[in-house]
């Protein structure tokens, strides 16, 4: 009996303009290279999920991502998650169109909340993936919701956001540390224990693996996927070494044969 | 004979990857369509389908499409349902009110249970690469013993839970519950995960399945 789906392992592409980047805390972008080649690879090698996020799109209130999401899709047969840029349901329309399975929505939904209602109304909840940056507050125990890519404050609180995008529809939430974001000194385990505790719909972590046993820390603290980016686009890990990590550790992942 | 595969164009979902995968998985010619005389005379239809039973049903009847669909179904031609549209062969479904379905294998849709048998929360929509177990091999498709303890990619709120178990052809396990994953009788095949989103096994599911309609 299981109570959990095998824990889905994904790839996160950060993409500016027709790039794959990656920072530290959402910061010092360096360009990697072409975001479909990298998609292909981690598909090959048995990622479970691709995540591609403009993130510089809400900055400049347009997207690149329609056409690099139909050239990947042609060639990868796994969920393709798109985020970055998204404004309405007819931005929605055209990335499904294109290819994506769900979309992922930061800024906007912030900006208006009822937008996720309208988007899982649509499409389904399973479609809409609400996508929180959070960082923690001075106090240190509570985080704050930031938007822009951790560029905007909102005064909005993480686990109250989180309620409340799961109960406007959001059929699973994306939660990046900005404070563990690029650091690889782990994940922030605490907050995503909390989030997870809090609603029944997946979480998904991201931001700070580094390390074998960080995947392991952010399994137990309740991620029901984790996100992994420079481990992968810097070749320090391959899919293929993080399911071996996962089994060592006994955690569930899908066992391709 | 299968000369192309006609998939299903209501509206509903992303018939992209459908049609990309057929086409990997596949060296017939791969047709879209909305007109009912091309679902009516096809050799082999795909059904797919994202989103909500009643959105679905309504689209499917606004574009007069239930009875070319059902005279497909009837000649004894092959059709797969993918998710949603492996739902929609239900009698009725209980998601968001009461909506009646294809009705050509009968059944109900209804929501995932929340709790495992252990009474713990569940998290739904079950969202992951679900493990198969085949319950019957009484449909004439050898292959799908094949899918045993495989994982496909499955994403969800709501199953399938047909009326006669010899209906039933596949599930998986989530928390103690068993999930509908495969229902089918003669010409008619629906599964719950995605074939187009399963990586090399869901390619593999759709090549076999169309050499086995041949």
């Amino acid at each position: 009996m299981s109570n959990t789906p095998p824990k889905r392992l994904i790839a996160r592409l950060d993409v500016k303009g027709k790039n794959l980047i990656k920072g530290v805390h959402l910061e010092g972008l360096r360009i990697i290279g072409d975001p479909k080649k990298h998609a292909c690879k981690y598909y090959e090698d048995g990622a479970d999920e691709i995540l591609y996020l403009d993130i510089v799109a809400s900055l400049y209130g347009r997207s690149n991502l329609l056409e690099i999401v139909q050239r990947t899709a042609q060639d990868i047969f796994i969920p393709l998650t798109v985020g970055g840029g998204i404004r309405n349901l007819d931005d929605v329309s055209n990335l499904l169109k294109a290819g994506a399975d769900k979309v992922a929505i930061n800024t906007a939904a912030v900006k208006d909340p009822s937008l996720i209602k309208a988007i899982s109304n649509k499409y389904g909840s399973q479609c809409m993936v609400l996508s929180i940056e959070a960082k923690r507050k001075s106090n240190n125990s509570e985080w704050e919701v930031y938007t822009d890519c951790g560029r905007e404050s909102t005064d909005l609180d993480v686990e109250q956001w989180a309620c409340q995008g799961v109960e406007l529809g959001a059929g699973e939430l994306l939660v990046t540390s900005i404070d563990q974001e690029g650091t690889r000194k782990g994940f922030d385990n605490e907050l995503i224990h909390r989030i997870s505790s809090l609603v029944e719909v997946p979480v998904i972590a991201s931001g700070g693996f580094g390390e074998n046993s960080h995947l392991q820390d952010i399994v137990q603290a309740g991620a029901d996927a984790v996100a992994f980016a420079d481990a992968l686009h810097f070749a320090k890990y391959t899919l293929s070494d993080l399911r071996k990590i996962a089994s060592e550790y006994s955690i569930p992942v899908r066992t391709e044969s | 004979m299968i000369k192309s595969i006609t998939i299903v164009d209501y509206g509903i979902g992303n018939i992209f990857s459908v049609r990309r995968s057929l086409e990997v998985a596949s060296d017939k010619p791969i047709k879209v369509s909305s007109v009912a005389k091309d679902i009516s005379s096809s050799d082999f239809l795909v059904l797919p389908g994202v989103g909500a039973f009643g959105v679905a049903m309504q689209a499917l009847a606004e574009q007069d499409l239930i009875h070319a669909i059902k005279e497909h179904v009837k000649k004894g031609k092959p059709i797969l349902g993918i998710c949603l549209g492996m739902q929609i062969f239900a009698s009725c479904s209980e998601e968001f009110g009461s909506h009646s379905g294809l009705d050509i294998i009968p059944g109900v849709v209804s929501k995932i249970p929340s709790k495992a048998l252990d009474e713990k929360t569940l998290k739904i929509p079950y969202i992951g690469w679900a493990k198969q177990q085949i319950s019957s091999a009484n449909k004439n498709v050898s292959f799908l013993k094949d899918l045993k303890e495989q994982s496909l990619y499955t994403i969800h709120s709501f199953e399938f839970k047909v009326q006669e178990s010899d209906h039933l052809i596949g599930h998986y396990d989530y928390g103690g519950n068993k999930i509908t994953s495969i229902v089918g009788r003669d010409n008619i095949l629906g599964v719950q995960f995605h074939p187009e989103k399963s990586g090399k096994l869901g390619l593999l599911f759709l090549k076999k399945l169309i050499k086995s309609s041949e």
